[in-house]
């Protein structure tokens, strides 16, 4: 039965640290606005490239193309938060 | 705006949202003038954050409306240098900017934004900083922490509960009950300071009230478990008290559903612009609008706003005070007469010299009268604040009364009957009863475009006796009747001709195509014959108008009379040939009459306008009684009118304009109407959104039913409440019956106001 004590210890450990991830995400705002975000995931991040027609890119559906463009704006995001 | 948004590859815009693909630009007419944003002193007031080198602001956009306008602002580095970033809060409408000060400075900033489409809402309260409330996050965490305690308390409890006869191991007890302690001590420390200040506050002004009877109930529960916890003669009621306290919490998130893009507590300050035109030497310049002196000479074109008061320097000027007095027309200014803030300057520009600065003008005077200054008391009709003025006593008495029947016997039985009372008491479900209920009510009538401040404000609707309309703007359409024409395109020589001799007709719907024309009408007629319920006649430069019914004007084709509705036309003919015809929806709003109808048998109807009394005979219908409409009523009038009347009934008032914010303020309870969501509304206790207003009736309607959920719900929860006592008194209660008890009383109480509140809401047709 000593066992229990490790476990019991194990799962404070546990819970306590879910806890505490708890109060970081309010602290750091993250509960602040819980609408934006809802709707800021459902917009693509691919921006359509500035010379091709935005038929044309449908039709390609070129998954190279958007996913060179997504580093791009990866690369963008790392600078802006400087 | 394409091109922009071309040139730095922005282009998925348009693709992000079919349905509605940007609103059109505004037309201004002449670019919005910004240079007063480079002044250090306005730099200061607005920007939130700045170390020099960057600058942190956060603008209120009211244009935001969908997904493809955040993504658009949360681009904004790529449309202009020096932008490091940009985030939306679409609740709020709100972008919070971030710009370096070396590349880019505030004005670039907002002309940017003024350029693809976000005028930001630079008002006078603008400058005065938000505070970010930093109160929400602390709830969450109190809440969080709570149900941290109340699931793990749980586990080392439930080996005790479903261990049977044998029980389990005395050292799990131990180890069990000490680790509970440790767990439940930030709970009751942190957590539960929710109740103690509200309590104490309650205790301090010697009333009871709901927060008494929980704090009591939470010590008892704390300090008997940690005796008993302590001494090794039990477990305690740690589980309960953990999970009272994380019901508790979460039915104080759930009545708090605010609405975050509506304000509720404006003033004229964010009416008024932040910033204004003045004549400076051979320029103009703009000057915030706080910093006018007297003496300055401001610069108005047609639609602005004027901040102060001022007298007229050019010839002549039209100034359309609907908003701010009530008055339907609009009035025309002589030189040298003074023209009162909050008038918007029609027709050409005018050049004012200011009389009186913003803060002591006409208008603002009266947010200095006490009501204004004096907090408002929500819960004065409060069910739950009625109740627990009799519940928190009686407990306390039966813990009393237990405890002296069992002290001559046994202090110890004594002791345990008195805490037991107070721990079986302890309102949980009553408590969960008014939050669950009123957010329900909160949400569906938002919903329903109806959007209350704060839950309390359900109550006070729901013992209204007397409503009072405001009449320009909330049975009426404000300003203009909409006038629409259709027919060959009218020449501005035509124009004029009608102009003219629609001026000598006091019809209100030759004056509502009067203003529609906007011209200036000076010719005198040759003749003018007006008929009675048919049209006019009339002549000029040799041509020979009618203006009226199908049947009055000549010419009038078929496929032109084909279509009519309940809309009001007007045919226009010349010399014989029929022109085409003005459409003119009705001035009042849809749906108005058969609402007043419905009010009428259930409340006594006010009106109360500052426009003349020329629409009474057509709203006396409406309201029955002559002698409870008034009209040429001043903001101040209207106030203590109001305040009146409240003081012996419970009065809803229901307003648009500046002119009614005393008396709303004054009113049990006052409702702002808006077209916008987005406007300015003036500070109210409620918003409705005008498409709904002729739903009024239901909206209280379903209010008072809510009281009525709240009753039965009380009557539920008594009914677990006298169940408990009767194992309380006897002093044997165990921490298993609490541990039942408690969430069974709760989750009954939260599915009766949902499903009752859903059902009463489905039979009132608002869901």
């Amino acid at each position: 039965m000593e066992v229990m004590y490790l476990l019991i210890a194990f799962s404070l450990v546990i819970a306590s640290g879910f806890l505490g991830a708890f109060i970081w995400a309010v602290r750091s705002g993250q509960y602040d606005d819980r609408d934006t975000p809802s709707r800021r995931m459902l917009i693509d991040d691919i921006l359509p490239d500035k010379k091709s027609h935005p038929a044309k890119k449908k039709k390609t559906g070129d998954s190279t193309e958007g996913g060179k463009n997504r580093k791009h704006i990866r690369k963008n995001n790392k600078t802006r938060h400087h | 705006m394409y091109s922009l948004l071309s040139e730095s590859g922005l282009e998925a815009y348009y693709l992000l949202d079919e349905e509605t693909p940007g609103i059109s630009r505004r037309k201004t007419g002449r670019k919005a003038r910004y240079e007063f944003l480079d002044e250090p002193e306005m730099r200061e007031k607005l920007l939130s954050f700045t170390d020099g080198r960057k600058s942190t602001i956060t603008l209120s956009l009211p244009q935001i409306h969908c997904s493809a306008c955040i993504w658009l602002l949360e681009h904004m580095q790529r449309l202009a240098p020096g932008i490091l970033r940009s985030e939306v809060s679409f609740s709020r409408r709100e972008a919070t900017v971030t710009f370096d000060e070396n590349q880019t400075s505030l004005r670039k900033v907002v002309e940017v934004l003024d350029r693809i489409g976000y005028e930001p809402d630079l008002k006078i309260d603008s400058i005065e900083k938000r505070t970010v409330s930093r109160a929400d996050r602390a709830f969450y965490i109190k809440l969080g922490l709570a149900g941290f305690a109340f699931g793990n308390i749980m586990l080392f409890s439930l080996p005790e509960y479903l261990a049977g006869a044998g029980g389990i191991d005395t050292q799990f007890i131990h180890l069990f009950g000490h680790l509970n302690l440790i767990l439940a001590l930030p709970v009751l420390l942190y957590s539960s300071t929710v109740f103690y200040r509200p309590a104490l506050l309650s205790i301090r002004q010697r009333q009871w009230n709901m927060d008494i009877a929980i704090s009591l109930g939470i010590l008892a529960m704390f300090f008997r478990s940690t005796y008993e916890i302590l001494t090794g003669y039990g477990v305690g009621y740690m589980d309960s008290f953990t999970m009272l306290v994380f019901f508790l919490l979460a039915g104080k998130l759930f009545q708090r559903k605010t609405f975050d893009r509506l304000s509720f507590d404006r003033d004229y300050r964010s009416y008024f612009p932040l910033s204004t035109l003045v004549q400076k030497g051979e320029t103009e310049q703009a000057v915030p609008a706080i910093r006018l002196q007297v003496g300055d000479i401001v610069v108005l074109r047609h639609g602005e706003l004027l901040p102060a008061d001022a007298r007229l320097l050019s010839g002549k000027a039209r100034i359309d005070y609907s908003f701010v007095t009530g008055e339907s027309d609009e009035i025309a200014v002589e030189k040298g007469q003074v023209v009162y803030a909050g008038g918007r300057i029609m027709g050409s520009r005018v050049e004012l010299v200011v009389t009186s600065p913003v803060s002591q003008s006409y208008l603002t005077s009266l947010w200095n009268r006490s009501e204004f200054r004096e907090e408002r008391d929500d819960t004065l009709h409060s069910l739950s604040r009625r109740f627990s003025r009799f519940f928190a006593p009686t407990i306390v008495l039966i813990a009393i009364g237990s405890a002296l029947y069992w002290l001559p016997q046994s202090p110890a039985t004594a002791i345990n009957a008195f805490t037991a009372v107070l721990i079986i008491a302890c309102p949980c479900a009553l408590a969960l009863t008014t939050p669950f209920t009123l957010g329900w009510v909160t949400g569906i009538l938002g919903r329903n475009r109806f959007y209350l401040k704060s839950a309390e404000v359900a109550e006070k609707i729901a013992v209204t006796d007397t409503i009072i309309f405001d009449k320009t703007g909330t049975l009426t359409f404000p300003q203009q009747a909409r006038v629409r024409f259709s027919g060959m395109p009218l020449s501005d020589q035509t124009c004029n001709h009608l102009a003219s001799g629609l001026r000598q007709s006091t019809h209100p719907v030759s004056r509502s195509i009067l203003r529609y024309l906007d011209h200036p009408g000076n010719d005198m007629p040759d003749f003018f014959e007006e008929v009675p319920g048919r049209g006019i006649a009339f002549g000029i430069g040799g041509k020979q108008y009618r203006v009226g019914n199908a049947g009055f004007a000549d010419g009038v084709s078929e496929e032109q009379i084909a279509g009519q509705s309940e809309k009001t036309r007007s045919y226009v003919s010349r010399d014989g040939d029929c022109l085409g015809f003005f459409e003119i929806s009705g001035r009042y709003r849809p749906g108005l009459v058969q609402l007043m109808e419905r009010l009428r048998r259930r409340f006594t109807l006010h009106l109360l306008s500052g426009d003349t009394a020329g629409e009474k005979e057509a709203l006396k219908p409406l309201f029955g009684d002559e002698s409870r409409m008034h009209f040429e009523k001043k903001p101040e009038q209207k106030l203590e009118y109001v305040r009146d009347l409240s003081s012996q009934r419970n009065v809803l008032m229901i307003g648009d304009g500046l002119n009614d914010a005393g008396a709303l303020r004054a009113s049990t309870t006052g409702i702002a109407v808006t077209d916008d969501t987005g406007t300015f509304t003036p500070s109210s206790d409620a918003i409705l959104h005008t498409s709904v207003l002729d739903k009024l009736d239901s909206f209280i309607d379903f209010t008072r039913y809510s009281r009525r959920v709240i009753k039965m719900s009380f009557g539920l929860s008594l009914m677990y409440n006298v169940i408990g006592l009767s194992f309380a008194v006897t002093g044997t209660l165990s921490p298993l019956v609490c541990a039942i008890i408690m969430p069974i009383s709760s989750v009954t109480v939260i599915l009766f106001t949902t499903a009752a509140t859903h059902l009463g809401a489905r039979n009132r047709g608002i869901i």
